[in-house]
C-alpha cells in the first residue's frame, strides 16, 4: 500500500484558500463531490464533522488527517489538500494545519484502513516530506511531489 | 524510582489502533514523564507520538510489547494496559 494506490491526480488541490477548518471541510467536501459523482457533498461534510468532534485529526506538524467511514465508498479513497494560509484545527500540538490528507473508507475495510493509516503516518511524520509538499506551486506538483 | 517494566499486551478491540484509538494512547502517555515504547520487537515506536503509534497498523488481536522507562513508570505502564484493556472506551 502505498500514496498512489489511493490518490488521483484529480483528487489532489493546491492552495486551497479558506479561514476555519469548518470551512476548509465543507469547500473540500464540495470539492470531492464534484470529482466523484457517486459522493454527496453534504453526507461528505456531516461524516467529516462528525468525526473531528471525536477528536481532532491535526495530528501535529501542520498535517490533518481527516476521515470517515462511508456506506458510498466501495475502496479506500484518498485526497490531497494543502491550504493556501494554516487555520485552526484543535491540532494535537496546536499548531495551525496548512496540509490535510482526506481518506474516505468502506464501512468495513478494518485492516485496509489501519494499512492507510500507516502508510500516511510514515510519509507524513517525516519533515523533509511535509516541506517537499509545502514547496509545491500547482496541483500536479503537488501530485507528483506526494507519489514520487 | 528509575524502573524499567516491560510487558506484552494484546489489542483487543474491534477495530485495532486506528487513529482515535492511537490518538487516546498518546493521550494517556502524555500524561507522564517517563519514558514510554510500543510496537513489534522488531519495530518499537515512541508511545507519545501519534503518527509514530499509527505507523504500527496493530489490529484486533495483534501483541505488542511495551516498555516504560524512568519516573512513575509504574503508574505509566498501568494506565497505558488499562486504555489498551478497556478497548480505548469503545464499544467492541
Amino acid at each position: 500500500m502505498d500514496i498512489i494506490d489511493i490518490l488521483t491526480p484529480t483528487r489532489t488541490l493546491n492552495d486551497l484558500e479558506c479561514n476555519s477548518k469548518k470551512r476548509a471541510l465543507e469547500a473540500t467536501s464540495e470539492w470531492l463531490a464534484r470529482v466523484i459523482p457517486a459522493f454527496d457533498a453534504t453526507e461528505l461534510f456531516t461524516a467529516l464533522i462528525s468525526r473531528e468532534k471525536l477528536g481532532s485529526t491535526g495530528f501535529g506538524d501542520g498535517i490533518a488527517l481527516p476521515h470517515c467511514r462511508l456506506a458510498t465508498c466501495d475502496q479506500v479513497t484518498g485526497a490531497l489538500i494543502k491550504l493556501k494560509n494554516g487555520i485552526d484545527f484543535d491540532a494535537i500540538d496546536r499548531k495551525s494545519v496548512d496540509i490535510m490528507f482526506i481518506l474516505l473508507v468502506p464501512e468495513n475495510a478494518t485492516n485496509e484502513h489501519l494499512q492507510v493509516l500507516s502508510t500516511l503516518a510514515g510519509k507524513f511524520g517525516e519533515a523533509e516530506f511535509r516541506e517537499r509538499l509545502r514547496a509545491c506551486n500547482s496541483n500536479e506538483e503537488l501530485f507528483q511531489a506526494a507519489t514520487r | 524510582m528509575n524502573d524499567l517494566i516491560e510487558s506484552n499486551i494484546t489489542i483487543i478491540n474491534k477495530l485495532g489502533l486506528h487513529a482515535r484509538a492511537a490518538a487516546k494512547l498518546v493521550g494517556v502517555a502524555n500524561k507522564h514523564a517517563c519514558e514510554i515504547e510500543i510496537g513489534l520487537p522488531e519495530k518499537m515506536v515512541n508511545a507519545k507520538s501519534i503518527m509514530s503509534v499509527m505507523l504500527l497498523a496493530a489490529s484486533k488481536g495483534t501483541q505488542l510489547n511495551l516498555r516504560v522507562r524512568g519516573e512513575n513508570a509504574h503508574q505509566a505502564h498501568v494506565d497505558i494496559c488499562a486504555i489498551i484493556n478497556n478497548r480505548f472506551d469503545e464499544d467492541e
